[in-house]
């Protein structure tokens, strides 16, 4: 009953396919991965602009990195 | 990329504009995970994320020689708080998982995401992340409302009484108070509603709201969309009237321990 969790996860989990289920993880992990390599990037654009800021990158990167711990543990759990 | 390409990235209207149409491609990708498709839905929801945070990263740094300092915490800022609202659909699907009560759910998918959000709320500087003096008074007033609106989301939802120990229900309700209300609050009203303000003013109430409404769109009853909708409504002009967060965290706390955990046990 709230944004996060509802009928929409519910019914994902309980009737999506496996591919369509994977299709989901494996955006979600190339969305963090361009968003690291952006960070990466950016820290090396640091050494010519010292003020450029890295922390704005940070509220969206956590999560997924959270993401992405969940997704390799239960597809190594075997829970989904 | 001429300067003059960058500073059509950043000028007033354009940039009310390119908000607006993030924001209405959220919406349509939403709808696309709910009635079409969800993985192209949480492609699309990825992509307008990346693009947002892009279109800020490239667009201070043009209009301002200096990304960072200046921008976030000015109307660019939108531009960061925007990517939170994909988040929250691509993690509540990444991170749920069978064999695991909602209300561990709540938690495992809401504390990732409120710890994004005070990040970002780092980064744009959000007035909400100071410290404050309350107006208990007023916040007071203001959070007791969860106790009727909890009802009337009862009435309209009617959710099974969950058969829980004294442990679950305490869990439940720091579940429901924390990791989903304190979350929501947070990322609309403190965040999206802040930073929308500073380019479109009051109209930012609406906006928020609706992509506070947007993110509920999968909920069943239908009804249930028009009581969130009035809801926000009403958290919205309380957090613009007060400016703060307090009472409406509260109430939301309230409205969802209401509906889940204490109406359906009291009526049945």
């Amino acid at each position: 009953m709230t944004s996060t969790v509802n009928e929409l996860t519910r019914s994902f989990l309980a009737s999506t396919s496996e591919r369509e289920s994977i299709a989901v993880d494996v955006f979600a992990i190339a969305l963090l991965f361009v968003l690291l390599l952006e960070w990466e990037l950016l820290r090396a654009y640091i050494g010519q602009q010292r003020r450029l800021r890295l922390d704005v990158l940070a509220g969206t990167v956590v999560p997924l990195l959270a993401a992405f711990a969940v997704i390799v543990t239960v597809r190594a759990t075997g829970l989904r | 990329m001429p300067r003059q390409a960058g500073a059509a990235l950043v000028g007033g209207n354009r940039l009310r504009l390119f908000v607006v149409a993030y924001l209405v491609g959220i919406a349509v990708a939403e709808i696309c995970v709910v009635f079409v498709n969800v993985s192209i839905g949480v492609l699309a929801e990825g992509l307008l994320a990346l693009a947002s945070i892009n279109h800020y990263l490239f667009a201070g740094r043009r209009s301002q020689g200096v990304e960072g300092a200046e921008s976030a915490s000015g109307p660019l800022a939108v531009l960061l708080v925007i990517p939170l609202v994909p988040l929250v659909r691509i993690l509540s699907l990444t991170m749920t998982f069978e064999d695991v009560s909602d209300l561990t759910q709540y938690s495992v998918v809401g504390i990732p995401l409120l710890l994004g959000a005070i990040l970002t709320g780092r980064a744009v500087r959000s007035r909400h992340l100071a410290w404050r003096p309350v107006d208990w008074p007023s916040q007071g007033l203001i959070a007791l409302s969860g106790v009727p609106l909890g009802f009337a989301a009862f009435l309209v939802a009617r959710p099974p009484a969950l058969h829980a120990g004294w442990r679950q229900i305490l869990f439940g309700t720091l579940s429901l108070s924390i990791s989903a209300a304190l979350t929501e609050e947070f990322i609309f009203r403190g965040l999206l509603q802040e930073t929308l303000s500073r380019l479109f003013g009051g109209f930012a109430l609406l906006l928020s709201t609706g992509a506070f409404a947007i993110t509920y769109l999968a909920v069943r009853p239908v009804d249930y969309l028009v009581l969130i909708i009035i809801v926000g409504l009403l958290f919205a002009w309380a957090v613009e009237r007060t400016g703060s967060l307090v009472g409406v965290v509260l109430a939301h706390g309230l409205l969802n321990v209401g509906l889940v955990l204490v109406w359906p046990w009291v009526v049945g």
